[in-house]
């Protein structure tokens, strides 16, 4: 507060104060500290940023008075600046590479195509193998060993979801081969529970001998009842021993299959039956000329039947559609 | 008017004179003083305009005339400078000054366009410079020196070279002056002006 040495209305002071205080707030432009500094040949104080800027906006209070400190503060900002960029960068690659891990695990674990699962059969014969074994797959590209060649570069593009026995069929071992042919006539055709449970046996025999060669924790013994007792309808259907009613310890060991879909799960002219509603519905769309259903239903049957028994039908109808011709 | 970095390089290249000084002792200088001279620079009558040459002026004679200061009279030295500075650049003002005054005038007959910027600290600043602009120099000197950067009267006497007496007398009268010319511009603008 100024002594004014004189008597004065104290409106006229009040007014006299806030014209000298608002002289404290005015401070030169940064550019005018940088020109003189380098006019003075004072080349470390050109590039110092945060002390120019600091300096500004701390020279009314006095803040210019502390060139040790604003020294060391423009130094300490500095770098502090290129510690960040650098912290910066590392996380920002961690996070990528954790994001890259979690993608690549999601895929693996969540099918891509829960539809195909939910449809897929319960033991993909094919009836042009010759006898039966059994393969322990987890996951993509999991197994194949015991595989033949043939079946082995087809099987990844089928794009398992989980941990599934599948019956992929070398001539390896006669004790299977009776059961092999067994097993094709049931699914091709009409062979009795019977006979599919016989097949399923002499199929999970091969598999308990077979499931010591997969990984501990990923063969079939790994997986526990409780592994899959939560498990949703995919799997469950995609296993088959438990509901069969043909006492399948190592099967039910490891996949408790809810009775209801296991049951139609075997049922022998399953997977015909569906392909003839798929082929219906595909005559059906080409009469329509309905072209979205129709391409959504080859996909479909080339999804779920890659070795079905409709092939020629469905590549009449194929041709047809793309010849533009009912 | 911009200056890059490599303008500001080549200029810190041609600076030879003041390479044998200590640099760590001018750059401390114009890191502690530069605001203060800027602000009494503009507080002494040197317009925006040309502030920052007369800035920068200030620092060269200093840094060439480094190795005669004494230490810790460095802003006796530079306010010294500060104030032939400033003298020197009204001198050569002329026209500018006219030029201000009438602005000063226009302020104190329609002050009315104003009143919703009176708030303002710019606004408030402007009225300053034009309040300051009106007092004799010398009395504006000494009204700086002490009211705005808060300098002793021996410490005035040190750098206009004048005896405490005549610093007192000066402050005195500065202030006399300084309240006068408020109330005017206070009763032009009207009551509300600054609160």
């Amino acid at each position: 507060m100024t002594n004014w040495d004189e008597a004065v209305a104290p409106e006229v002071e009040r007014f006299a104060e806030a014209l000298l205080d608002s002289a404290t707030a005015d401070a030169p432009s940064d550019a005018a500290f940088r020109r003189t500094a380098a006019v003075l040949g004072l080349g470390s104080l050109l590039g110092s940023g945060a002390l120019l800027v600091s300096g500004a906006a701390r020279a009314s209070s006095g803040m210019f008075a502390k060139v040790g400190a604003t020294t060391v503060a423009t130094s300490q900002g500095s770098a502090a600046a290129a510690g960040s960029t650098l912290v910066l960068a590392k996380w920002a690659g961690t996070g990528l590479l954790v994001g890259i891990t979690t993608v690549g695990v999601s895929q693996a674990v969540f099918p891509r195509d829960p539809a195909s699962e939910l449809s897929a059969p319960v033991v993909l014969m094919s009836p042009s193998v010759q006898a039966p074994a059994l393969s322990v797959r987890r996951l993509h590209g999991r197994a194949f060993s015991h595989a033949p060649p043939e079946v082995a570069a087809a099987a990844p593009s089928q794009a398992p979801s989980e941990l599934e026995v599948e019956a992929v069929v070398p001539a390896v071992r006669a004790e299977s081969r009776s059961s092999a042919q067994l097993r094709s006539q049931a699914n091709a055709k009409s062979a009795s529970e019977n006979h599919v449970a016989d097949v399923v046996s002499a199929s999970l025999a091969s598999v308990e001998s077979l499931h010591l060669s997969a990984p501990a924790g990923e063969g079939v013994g790994g997986l526990g009842k409780d592994a899959h007792a939560g498990a949703g309808p995919s799997r469950s259907h995609g296993m088959v021993e438990k509901s069969a009613g043909v006492g399948l310890p190592v099967a039910q060991a490891a996949f408790a299959a809810p009775p209801k879909s296991v049951g139609n799960a075997f049922a022998p002219t399953d997977g015909l039956q569906e392909e003839v509603r798929l082929v219906d519905a595909l005559r059906a769309a080409v009469v329509r000329r309905d072209e979205w259903s129709l391409w959504a239903l080859l996909t479909k049957y080339d999804r779920e039947h890659p070795r079905g028994e409709l092939r020629a039908e469905v590549a009449a109808i194929r041709a047809r559609a793309l010849s533009g011709s009912r | 008017m911009r200056h890059n970095t490599s303008e500001m390089s080549a200029q810190a290249e041609l600076a030879e004179p003041f390479a044998e000084c200590d640099a760590g002792r001018l750059e401390r200088l114009l890191v502690a003083h530069f605001q203060p001279v800027w602000r009494m620079l503009r507080r002494l009558g040197v317009d925006v305009a040309s502030v920052d040459d007369e800035a920068q002026q200030v620092f060269v004679i200093a840094a060439e005339k480094l190795h005669l200061i004494e230490e810790g009279k460095e802003r006796a030295f530079l306010f010294g400078t500060v104030y032939r500075v400033a003298a020197n650049s009204r001198r050569s003002r002329g026209r500018k000054r006219e030029d201000s005054d009438s602005e000063a005038m226009d302020i104190m007959r329609d002050p009315t366009p104003h009143q919703d910027e009176l708030l303002g600290q710019k606004r408030r600043r402007q009225i300053l410079d034009e309040v300051l602009e009106q007092l004799p120099f010398d009395q504006r000197t000494v009204l700086v020196l002490s009211e705005l950067e808060g300098m002793s009267r021996s410490e005035i006497a040190a750098v206009l070279d004048l005896s405490e007496g005549t610093v007192a007398s000066r402050q005195r009268l500065a202030k006399q002056h300084f309240l006068r010319l408020a109330a005017r511009f206070q009763a032009r603008l009207g009551a509300g002006a600054v609160k």
